[in-house]
């Protein structure tokens, strides 16, 4: 009799135990689901930044290839070769004529300035559209003040 | 003078192009402002010359171009 109430005894320990266990790795595991659900919403994220670093990535690249592009037009422009294959340097024709690049630079000056005011809609001057001829026109624009030139 | 102005330019738009007095360096020989301030420098150094810098800029001509080479050669 002692030894069946004693084997009840220690089977109902052992089912508390058993509960106490339960119930513990019921929280736990209550917790880690909390903790997948974060990550997965921190991982979501994290694609999603990677996907706009990618896109402002590339929008960069293709911001440098245009810049790239100007810049290489502007260099042709300025430092174009002449017909022995010498290579202009504005650099050095500053260094050796200031004034007169300097000159120019206040003339092209306000020539970028009147591009400005014809770009916002001032309208062309009889001057702007009767130009032809390279030393008539706006060297800055002349795609928009004299659109009767045509480059030769 | 007249030969070396003319040598200049033709090292400078080709040995094809037409250099008389009348030719605008802008107009027919597709010159910028920089390359008249090039062809300036160009000439101070062969002919041991300084041409003014404001003068060169209202260079239109290869005529004009010899014509002030020619009077900076006299007053030197």
């Amino acid at each position: 009799m002692g030894i069946a109430v004693l084997g009840a005894m220690g089977g109902l320990m052992y089912v508390k135990h058993l509960q106490s266990e339960n119930e513990i790795l019921t929280l736990n595991n209550a917790k880690l689901e909390g903790a997948v659900a974060e990550q997965q919403k921190v991982i979501e994220q994290q694609l999603k930044d990677i996907a706009e670093i990618r896109d402002i990535n590339k929008q960069l690249q293709s911001q440098n290839e245009k810049l790239t592009a100007d810049l290489q037009v502007a260099n042709e422009k300025f430092n174009k070769v002449n017909a022995s294959g010498e290579r202009r340097d504005i650099g050095n024709l500053a260094v050796s004529k200031p004034r007169s690049i300097e000159i120019i630079e206040g003339r092209r000056e306000k020539q970028r300035a009147r591009c400005f005011e014809i770009a916002q809609g001032s309208p062309l001057t009889e001057e702007e559209i009767n130009a032809t001829k390279k030393s008539e026109i706006n060297a800055e624009c002349p795609n928009i003040a004299n659109p009767n030139y045509v480059p030769y | 003078m007249r030969d070396t102005v003319i040598e200049v330019l033709s090292n400078h738009f080709g040995k094809d192009k037409s250099f008389d007095d009348g030719i605008n360096l802008i107009d027919d020989l597709g010159a910028d402002e920089f390359d008249i301030v090039d062809i300036s420098i160009t000439l101070d150094e062969k002919l041991n010359i300084s041409l003014d810098e404001e003068a060169i800029l209202e260079v239109k001509t290869v005529g004009d171009l010899i014509q002030l080479v020619e009077s900076n050669v006299q007053s030197n």
